[in-house]
């Protein structure tokens, strides 16, 4: 059987009914796995078959690292329609609904789980997950474009480095965390800079390390476009994930598929972008308050994640406390924005 | 005026002089400046009030009186939010009238709030997902 447990459960524990579900997952499909750099610490991820790696591992495509032995984190990963296998209990209380479907948490004895829109992760510290979904094709488009992202919050916060929201550009020397509402032109930013031959750590959630210097890490080469968008960065069609997709649904994209020299796993962070649509034509860097920022960044990383950390937001103040805080007044011409974005970076 | 303390589940920094306040009950989020944020951070350091308004009175140019009924309805709408709890106590507060009020003009403290988490907590419309009967715990599962 090749999903033997790691690390015995505790006798009762939802682990262990978890581990059981992914052994057989695994006797009916076999097991894949992958290897990945994530914030700079290796981890493992077992899939029961091919079925899921198709439908998630293309967000990690660009953070694989197959030589590495050891695994901070192991993750299992399974669906139940490939692999003929039943669904998991379902674990914890009900939180209150947010219109996207039942929200279930569970949090006991170091074991924490979240179903929500209608799939499974689960979280044994210091270092086991488990994924699992009732299909591939079941699964909204959000949670296989940014997959594990329960799960890489738990573990990533067990050492000290938040998940947060936004997006992050940049070179190897230094980049930039872009955070606003949606609306502000993060993604636009974000999405001109990829077209434009900035490196790319994400659009939409990023790891932030406040210490001991402040550093981004990439967790997703995904990126999502509106319609819009789409027409605006016609370069970027090749490298949708889905060009069949339901009207509500945004296109998504890899960034590594279509530019596989442009994603990065990570680099020192230089400022905190505010962007803004101006309406000029060109794009400038202002100054901006550090509460600004922080305003942009902190809500929505709080609230999208479960539970809310009630030290994220002096994590987050601490980090905007140590970069410059900035404006970015965004005009119409795209292909300006990420030149404008090189030379401030070229001069921080 | 009565006496209160910040509610534990308003989670808050101040960066700037601006106070960002988050309710992890309600996903609502809060500005404050200026006197607002003097006063917000006073309440959690458990500064005595009077002390605060004696000291809002020594850099504004209000009176006592007009920065007293500022700050008992600024207390008031933090209350209605629920960000401060009443102890309830009473404190007094009696600030002397002074001839040499300070210069700054006084802006009464203001609380500005934003419930736009509400749409990014929701992410993305809901579609294909009221059909499901996972996770639905009333589904009993198959033995």
């Amino acid at each position: 059987m090749t999903g033997a447990v790691e690390r015995a459960p505790r006798s009762g524990s939802p682990v262990e009914a978890l581990d059981h579900l992914f052994a057989a997952a695994t006797d009916a499909r076999g097991t894949v796995e992958r290897r990945y750099e994530l914030a700079g610490m290796p981890v493992r991820v077992r899939f029961a078959g091919d079925a899921m790696l198709e439908r998630i591992g293309g967000s990690f495509a660009h953070l694989e690292a197959p030589g590495s032995k050891h695994a901070e984190l192991t993750i299992k990963v399974w669906d139940a329609a490939s692999t003929g296998t039943q669904a998991p209990p379902v674990l914890g209380t009900e939180l209150e609904a947010d219109g996207t479907g039942p929200i279930y948490y569970y949090d006991v004895d170091g074991v924490q789980a979240l179903s929500r829109w209608g799939t499974l992760s689960a979280y044994a510290a210091p270092g086991e997950g488990w994924f699992w979904a009732p299909s591939p094709d079941r699964m909204l488009s959000w949670d296989w474009a940014s997959p594990l992202r329960a799960i890489l919050h738990w573990w990533l916060g067990r050492h000290d480095i938040l998940q947060v929201h936004g997006g992050a550009v940049g070179t190897e020397a230094g980049g930039v965390i872009i955070v606003g509402r949606g609306g502000s032109g993060k993604s636009t930013t974000t999405l001109a800079c990829l077209a434009g031959g900035l490196r790319y750590a994400g659009d939409d959630y990023v790891a932030m390390q406040p210490r001991p210097e402040p550093r981004i890490h990439s967790l997703y080469s995904s990126g999502k476009l509106e319609p819009h968008q789409l027409e605006r960065f016609p370069e970027l069609e090749p490298a949708l994930a889905n060009p069949v997709r339901g009207d509500q649904d945004k296109a998504i994209v890899y960034a590594h598929a279509r530019f596989p020299e442009a994603t990065i796993a990570g680099f020192p962070l230089k400022a905190v972008l505010v962007p803004r649509i101006a309406g000029g034509e060109e794009t400038r860097i202002v100054p901006t308050s550090g509460s600004n920022a922080l305003a942009a960044l902190a809500p929505s990383t709080i609230f999208q994640l479960h539970p809310p950390q009630e030290n994220a937001l002096s994590e987050m103040a601490a980090l905007v406390r140590q970069v410059p805080s900035l404006g970015l007044e965004l005009g119409t011409d795209l292909g300006r924005i990420p030149d404008v974005i090189r030379s401030y970076l070229e001069t921080a | 005026m009565a006496a209160y303390t910040t509610n534990p589940q308003a989670i808050h920094e101040t960066i700037d002089g601006e106070t960002i306040i988050i309710d992890l009950a309600s996903g609502t989020y809060y500005s404050l400046r200026g006197s607002g944020s003097e006063i917000w951070n006073a309440l959690g350091s458990s500064e005595p009030l009077e002390a605060v308004v004696a000291r809002l009175t020594e850099t504004y140019d209000a009176s006592p009186a007009e920065i007293v009924a500022a700050v008992e309805a600024f207390l008031g709408d933090l209350e209605a939010e629920g960000l401060v709890v009443s102890t309830n106590g009473t404190v007094a507060v009696e600030v002397p009238e002074t001839d040499s009020p300070g210069g700054e003009p006084f802006a009464p403290p203001k609380l500005e709030k934003f419930t736009d988490m509400q749409d990014i907590i929701l992410l993305d419309p809901v579609h294909q997902v009221d059909d499901r009967g996972w996770p639905h715990a009333a589904q009993a599962e198959p033995a």
